[in-house]
């Protein structure tokens, strides 16, 4: 009698998709950038370190598409290669803090105690500097190089990482799967690293894109102070710096490299706000009624027009 | 009796992330003057759907509201927001479910309780602060003066839910709508606001629309009670005449499933399965699925609500096909005057009427 | 109320005593000789340098280098700067004002349009303001502020010359005009950032339950959404809001290069390019300072704006 039949209740509608539209533009553009700088020596049209003087300040032309600068290199060579320096020290950055921040906010979390407090005054330190104060000091201290700023600016994300790894992990430790972890004698790198890591990662991931975001801007600021990327190496935000000096004469000199941070991290940003909407449904906007019954009435209109469609076959 | 409240036709759907949900699906509903009536039911049912729709809490991007909800004969959702805030508050108001969090934490609970009569009387802060005052001891908080001057975070949660009645009723509103007032409590705590809400309702002689899913604060406070299931309203009627002679199997079940004393070793009894999810509309009863009775007819069709035949002894087949009560069987009449209204297409009087 | 205002006023020294020690050490890891940056890489006689070192204190041990520079900051003196030769606290009172000012307009900028701009987006949510809003701020998020510079530079000098781009006034008042600029492109990320914090925290608060009961008592929008939401707000946005003012200072040495103004970011910048290492520790100390005040203001406001901390 009961559960003879059964009303259908699925559950349809939008379950929720990380592509949507602005995700799916920006990782086309984040693909572009990608793909630019990855084959730079492919695509550019010349070497991105010669210098001609005679064509210094041209404008656009055949052998130099978007002009070429002050002492006569190819802008868009330039461009390409600036992309490969920027992404590489924007993921570098991130990859320092994983790599220092994740183990820290781990341990504190799980172990708590003189560890957490610790490390968590040391977070305190690092935070008590303002902005990139302490990038600025620790670069000061270590010698001006790109290597140095990537670690200064590391340094500099980590509480950020650590405080979110650690509070996850107090959540995770406090679960029954853990205490089941640990009735089976698992080491407790095994419970941090293969058990607790990947419960973590949703969140982790989101900051982590977050960061990106922030490093590239900041390294390209850092590389704009003279404290980064040292000059004649293609980079995006020490192009900017050199163009600044002649805005008079050419402003592209300094408006393409940074158009081009600002389209690479708006894009790192809508991605990683769809991804944040992705993972926490809760912040998923959801779709006005007339948008709605557009969407559905597009549906049913599709869904008459395959009928005839069939009805035409068997006709 | 004068209607106080009518709803009709009333139909809620809701924008959620997982897709529509058809939460109230065309609900009607009479509150008399100056009675409390009960609001029954499993959670996720409507019901707290539809008491925010009487007080049109509904963010409208994201729910809409159709049919009626006739107040005093106006209709509440074809007023503008202006003419609505006059009405919330001051003709009707509300209580929440949980106390903790209905309050802001920012304010002192007692400048809470004046600002209703600073906005609907325009008192000035010192005659609200006075008043205030006054209402805080009426609902039992005392001293007064102390607790005044008191932020959320230093009562109990009895305590808030006594401020949030005190809000609720200070505006002296025609009608009150109670959602889920003691499920937040403590058992102890839960008999002493309902016999202060019942207090109340009789010194003021307001109206309560209470929204509950316990069947004993419905026998212990109410007068009428209607029961709701998956956005629709299965049977309505008078509490002793519910309890006596409910209809709908579902109500049946509810009502027995309540705890009873002197039946030790006893099984308590259940209903088997959970409320179906709002998605999709249904042609048949929606509660056909965990329905002991359920014939044909239930898949097929929905059953509509329809004044009971037979209040004092239900038996034989409900012809509840139209709306209209002219095809009812002889003796129908005085359950038309009973109020007792019922949908379902069989009377649950017996195994037999499953054929 | 009083013990926690002591709590953190002593939390904030022994911070301030950490960072100290921190910023010391950390400057002389340098692979930099600072006699190289005083004589600027000229070659010296034996007697210059020990001259050089005795009036640099340099000829002394680490540690009583650092209670020579502790105690002397204590009475206002900061060192000598290697590359000007002269007191480092003369050097930095010259050009406080100017930064002092920059911050004060792009505070202004971000507390009266930023906030504001915040609060408006949340309670029209998925208006045609809103999203226009959330747009231009997800822009100037990714915006880095010296590049905002550097296009209002262009655009104010091209298109419409209605500001200075560059110098600076005589006193504060022909000083606003000067600042204009490099105000609006120091402010700009962080007015976009508090922007989208302002709207997300108004958003959380006006789904609270509170809101449903301010709503049901028959209180219009605007009192629901300015009287009990706002309150609510406030707080994380004031921490928010706090830690992107001190924030500031730090952009302020982008900012300050772009636009060539003689403040104490660009003296920041100069002076970590040139190695001159007193001036680099003073000054960073006297920042984290000021930003450490400024969250010890915040901590305290707090305290008056939530009934559960000050009631604790």
């Amino acid at each position: 009698m009961f559960g003879k039949r059964e009303i259908n209740l699925s559950t349809k509608g939008n379950t929720g998709t990380l592509f949507t539209i602005p995700v799916i533009v920006a990782l086309a553009i984040l693909a572009a950038i990608a793909f630019c700088s990855m084959f730079a020596p492919l695509i550019s049209p010349c070497d991105p370190y010669e210098q001609d003087l005679s064509v210094a300040f041209s404008g656009p032309s055949a052998g130099h598409p978007l002009g070429a600068d002050s002492v006569g290199r190819d802008i868009l060579s330039r461009l390409f290669y600036g992309g490969r320096t920027t992404i590489f020290g924007g993921i570098a950055i991130v990859l320092v803090t994983i790599a220092i921040g994740i183990p820290m906010g781990l341990a504190c979390g799980y172990y708590g105690g003189k560890i957490d407090s610790f490390f968590m005054r040391l977070c305190d330190i690092i935070l008590s500097f303002p902005s990139l104060l302490l990038a600025f000091v620790l670069v000061a201290g270590l010698g001006r190089n790109m290597s140095n700023a990537i670690l200064a600016l590391g340094i500099v994300y980590v509480p950020g990482i650590a405080r979110l790894m650690r509070s996850l992990t107090m959540v995770e430790r406090n679960k029954p799967y853990v205490e089941a972890l640990h009735s089976m004698c698992y080491s407790d790198w095994r419970i941090m690293f293969i058990h607790i890591v990947p419960n973590c990662v949703s969140s982790v991931i989101v900051q982590i894109t977050l960061n990106l975001g922030y490093a590239v801007l900041d390294l390209a600021g850092m590389s704009f102070l003279g404290f980064g990327v040292r000059p004649p190496t293609a980079d995006w935000g020490a192009m900017l710096n050199e163009g600044r000096s002649y805005l008079m004469q050419n402003p592209l000199l300094a408006l393409l490299p940074g158009l081009c941070i600002i389209l690479l991290v708006v894009s790192i940003n809508i991605f990683s706000d769809g991804l944040y909407r992705y993972l926490e449904p809760k912040q998923r906007k959801l779709p006005s009624f007339r948008a709605y019954e557009r969407a559905m009435e597009k549906k049913r209109k599709k869904a008459t027009k395959l009928q005839a469609e069939k009805g035409g076959c068997e006709a | 009796m004068s209607q106080l409240l009518e709803i009709k036709n009333l139909s809620v759907d809701i924008m959620s992330t997982r897709g529509l949900i058809h939460a109230v699906r065309q609900v009607n509903l009479d509150i008399e003057q100056g009675i409390i009536h009960g609001i029954v039911g499993e959670s996720g049912c409507g019901k707290s759907v539809t008491a925010k729709s009487v007080m049109r809490l509904h963010h409208p991007r994201t729910v809409r509201i159709r049919g009626e909800i006739k107040f005093n004969g106006v209709d509440l959702l074809s007023l503008s927001e202006r003419e609505m805030q006059r009405i919330r508050g001051r003709e009707i108001s509300m209580i929440f479910q949980d106390p903790m969090s209905a309050l802001n934490p920012l304010f002192c609970v007692g400048d809470q309780i004046a600002e209703v009569f600073m906005h609907h009387f325009k008192d000035s802060r010192a005659a609200a602060k006075k008043k205030a005052l006054e209402l805080l001891e009426q609902v039992g908080i005392h001293p007064a003066q102390t607790r005044y001057q008191q932020y959320p975070f230093e009562f109990s949660g009895g305590m808030l839910q006594r401020v949030v009645i005190a809000i609720a009723v200070a505006a002296k509103p025609k009608l009150i709508i109670a959602d889920e007032p003691t499920t937040a409590l403590d058992v102890t705590i839960q008999a002493q606001v309902l016999e202060l809400l019942k207090q109340l309702q009789k010194e003021l002689n307001v109206s309560i629309m209470i929204i509950t899913h316990n069947f004993g604060i419905v026998a212990e406070l109410c007068d009428h009670v209607s029961v709701m299931y998956a956005g629709t309203v299965l049977e309505t009627g008078r509490k002793r005449d519910m309890f006596r002679h409910a209809v709908n199997p579902y109500s049946r079940a509810l009502i027995e499933s309540i705890p009873k004393t002197g039946h030790a070793g006893q099984r308590l009894t259940t209903i088997p399965g959970t409320p179906p999810e709002l998605f999709d509309l249904v042609d048949g009863c929606p509660f056909a699925p965990r329905c002991d009775f359920a014939s044909d007819i239930c898949w097929r069709e929905k059953p509509l609500l329809a004044p009971c035949a037979g209040m004092q002894a239900p038996q034989g087949r409900l012809e509840a096909e139209g709306e209209s009560p002219s095809g009812l069987p002889e003796g129908a009449h005085s359950a038309v005057e009973i109020g007792h209204l019922a949908a379902c297409h069989n009377c649950c009087c017996g195994k037999e009427a499953q054929g | 109320m009083g013990k926690y205002i002591l709590k953190r006023t002593l939390q904030m020294l022994f911070t301030i005593a950490v960072v100290s020690v921190l910023i010391f050490s950390v400057v002389r890891i340098t692979p930099t000789d600072p006699i190289t940056s005083i004589t600027r890489g000229k070659p010296a006689s034996e007697e210059t340098i020990a001259a050089l070192k005795k009036e640099y204190n340099l000829d002394q041990s680490m540690p009583v280098q650092y209670i020579n520079w502790v105690s002397d900051m204590f009475h206002g003196d900061f060192g000598k700067s290697y590359q000007y030769r002269e007191s480092v606290a003369s050097i930095i009172a010259v050009r406080m004002m100017t930064t002092l000012q920059l911050m004060l307009q792009s505070a202004v900028l971000i507390v009266f349009i930023a906030i504001p701009f915040g609060m408006l987006s949340a309670s029209k949510m998925n208006s045609l303001l809103d999203q226009t809003a959330t747009v231009t701020s997800l822009v100037l998020v990714s915006s880095p502020s010296f590049f905002t510079g550097i296009l209002l530079m262009l655009l104010f000098t091209m298109v419409w010359p209605v500001f200075p781009t560059f110098g600076t006034g005589t006193d504060f008042i022909s000083n606003i005009r000067y600042l204009a600029l490099p105000s609006i492109a120091l402010a700009a990320v962080h007015m976009a950032l508090i922007m989208r914090i302002t709207r997300s925290n108004m958003v959380e608060q006006l789904s609270a339950n509170y809101i449903q009961t301010a709503t049901a008592k028959g209180l219009s929008r605007p009192e629901v959404v300015y009287k009990h939401a706002l309150k609510n707000a406030a707080i994380p946005i004031l921490t928010v809001t706090s830690l992107e003012l001190s924030g500031l200072l730090g952009g302020s040495v982008m900012v300050e290069k772009v636009f060539s103004l003689n403040g104490i970011g660009s003296l920041l910048a100069d002076s970590i390019n040139k190695s001159d290492y007193p001036v680099i520790q003073s000054l960073t100390l006297l920042m984290v300072i000021i930003f450490l005040l400024c969250n010890l203001i915040v901590d305290i406001l707090y305290a008056v704006l939530d009934p559960r901390i000050r009631l604790k």
